[in-house]
């Protein structure tokens, strides 16, 4: 199974995300793991997921995630818009994509 | 729009860089998530003490709506049942930030993260003043526990964190034990050498600050540290500035309340508390030591987040014409009733928008100074009670008053002046859009992205 970790600033906001993001990949049949952590407690799991995107609110936090990630799967963060709309399936398509790669 | 896009790379190169800076730096880090990992403790003593009150005090407003001072003619008397729930948060809350801070250090230096915090809490007593020996028996003074101590308890916690974690690496002070210890012991082992050091190193010091400032450690470093910051929060100046800030850094997309959050504890923390003290030893908030604290920005402007952007939300469906507006409006109510309004901020967008970047700035800080105004005329008592920055609009206030009506109201003022502020840059919102569409190239360039 997948694991998307979602960084973001304390969990509210990207937590409504995430329900989107779950409820566009039950539609399409997809088993997947989402979660949404602050970078702090993100260390812990960082290790066992599949990509990494970040809220675009702690954009400047990507060089600290990179570093954390040291390249072993993919780091992007979410496009403001679609982070703004709660387009779960927009942002879940771009989170398959980086997988793809 | 070329002027926008200038300055808005202009403000990347300098800004970005500064937040970035800000929110990676291991210390202001582990200073900024002992406050939030300690929240939930305090927050939860806060709230027992307004319950307490609301319901038990023969005035409390709950206790009026439900007649309970009629049904229990000795209310009052079960109040003490629950004033000693603050013991156990507040009142030791230098406790828990020293162990946080250590911990948090050695975390991001990769040591042992447990002993780090402990070694933290150790030293924090190493230092502590002595004890009182009275009639026999041995008394530990409070007075640094809590509140007052903050200060003492950062700056422990980091030095201890920065030293456990450094020593604990050196090869030569590690303790080798065989295999066959099991790891539990060996761990304790390595890490023997670098706490004996650092303790000697704080009784000593400790010794000589004692020596040389006979008031002691704690003293000295609440009068020349926490007490000035303390009273540069201490000014309806510094609340809008602090507010201007963090809303500015929303304006590029930044979380803006996480990046000052350090400063703002380090400023509020202690008065904070010093209130819910006078509440837990008084039943009331009027006459709280510290009116002006942060708790006036999140009980007059920050409904909806940061912003304000309930004022913004309400401003759209009352005169907004943009479907994509509306949309983005209806998506963010249900959130933005908790305050929290990352849908709007990026939805709209709020971030670097030329029209709505003037009231973002502009309503919190209004809103500040008419919250202000009404407790320093006494017309409402201070925000003493903490409550949840989640709690929706004008409840805030009510509650954090210890349930003033006219605060209520007030709430209501305030976000109706948000509202008012808001409504003309929707309007102008609306035109920009038809200008746009009507020429193509200048829809393009004002797509602006993250």
């Amino acid at each position: 199974m997948k694991k998307i970790l979602l960084v973001c600033a304390a969990g509210m906001s990207t937590s409504l995300l995430v329900n989107k993001m779950k409820d566009a990949a039950n539609k399409r049949g997809e088993e997947i793991d989402i979660f949404a952590l602050p970078i702090s407690e993100s260390s812990s799991v960082i290790d066992e997921v599949d990509v990494v995107l970040l809220g675009p609110q702690v954009r400047f936090q990507k060089a600290q995630v990179d570093s954390m990630v040291k390249g072993r799967v993919p780091v992007e963060v979410i496009e403001m818009r679609a982070y703004g709309t709660m387009d779960g399936e927009k942002v879940l398509n771009r989170a398959f994509e980086l997988i793809g790669e | 729009m070329g002027f926008m896009a200038g300055f808005e790379r202009g403000m990347e190169k300098v800004l970005v860089p500064i937040a970035a800076k800000l929110n990676s730096q291991r210390h202001v880090v582990a200073i900024r998530d002992a406050f939030i990992l300690a929240f939930p403790i305090t927050m939860a003593g806060s709230l027992v003490l307004l319950l307490n009150f609301a319901i038990l005090a023969p005035d409390g407003f709950l206790a009026k709506i439900l007649f309970l001072h009629k049904l229990f003619p000795n209310l009052a008397d079960y109040q003490q049942v629950f004033t000693p729930v603050l013991n156990g948060s507040t009142n030791i809350l230098s406790m828990f930030i020293v162990f946080l801070i250590a911990r948090n250090i050695a975390i991001a230096l990769k040591a042992d993260e447990l002993l780090s915090g402990i070694t933290g809490l150790s030293t924090f007593f190493i230092i502590y003043p002595q004890y009182l020996n009275v009639e026999g028996a041995n008394y530990l003074s409070t007075q640094w526990v809590g509140a007052q101590g903050l200060f003492v308890a950062i700056i422990v916690g980091l030095l201890v964190g920065e030293l456990f974690s450094r020593l604990s690496k050196s090869e030569k002070l590690q303790v080798k034990m065989p295999p066959s210890v099991p790891p539990a012991v060996a761990r304790t082992f390595k890490v023997l050498f670098p706490i004996i050091i650092i303790t000697l190193i704080f009784a000593i010091g400790n010794a000589i600050i004692n020596a040389l400032y006979e008031d002691g450690l704690h003293q000295f470093i609440y009068t020349v540290l926490q007490t000035p910051l303390k009273n540069i929060g201490d000014s309806v100046i510094s609340l809008v500035i602090l507010a201007v800030v963090s809303n500015l850094l929303w304006i590029f997309g930044i979380h803006g309340p996480n990046t000052i959050a350090a400063i703002r504890e380090g400023m509020f923390a202690e008065a904070g508390i010093e209130n819910l003290n006078f509440v837990a030893a008084n039943g009331t908030a009027w006459g709280a030591p510290y009116p002006t604290t942060w708790a006036i920005n999140d009980a007059f402007a920050n409904y909806g987040g940061s912003g304000m952007t309930l004022g913004l939300l309400i401003a759209i469906f009352l005169v907004s014409k943009r479907k994509d507006y509306r949309d983005i409006g209806k998506l963010s109510i249900a959130p933005g009733l908790f305050n929290i309004n990352e849908p709007i901020i990026f939805g709209l967008p709020v971030v670097l928008n030329p029209i709505l970047i003037i009231p973002f700035i502009l309503v919190p800080a209004i809103n500040i100074i008419i919250g202000w105004t009404a407790i320093h005329f006494e017309w409402i008592p201070p925000i003493a009670y903490s409550v949840p920055w989640t709690t929706p609009g004008p409840i805030l206030a009510f509650l954090g008053t210890g349930g003033n009506w006219w605060a209520l109201i007030l709430g209501f003022v305030c976000l109706a002046v948000s509202t008012l502020i808001y409504m003309p840059f929707v309007m102008a919102a609306n035109k920009a859009a038809a200008i746009e569409s009507d020429n193509i190239t200048t829809t393009k360039s004002s797509e602006l992205n993250a």
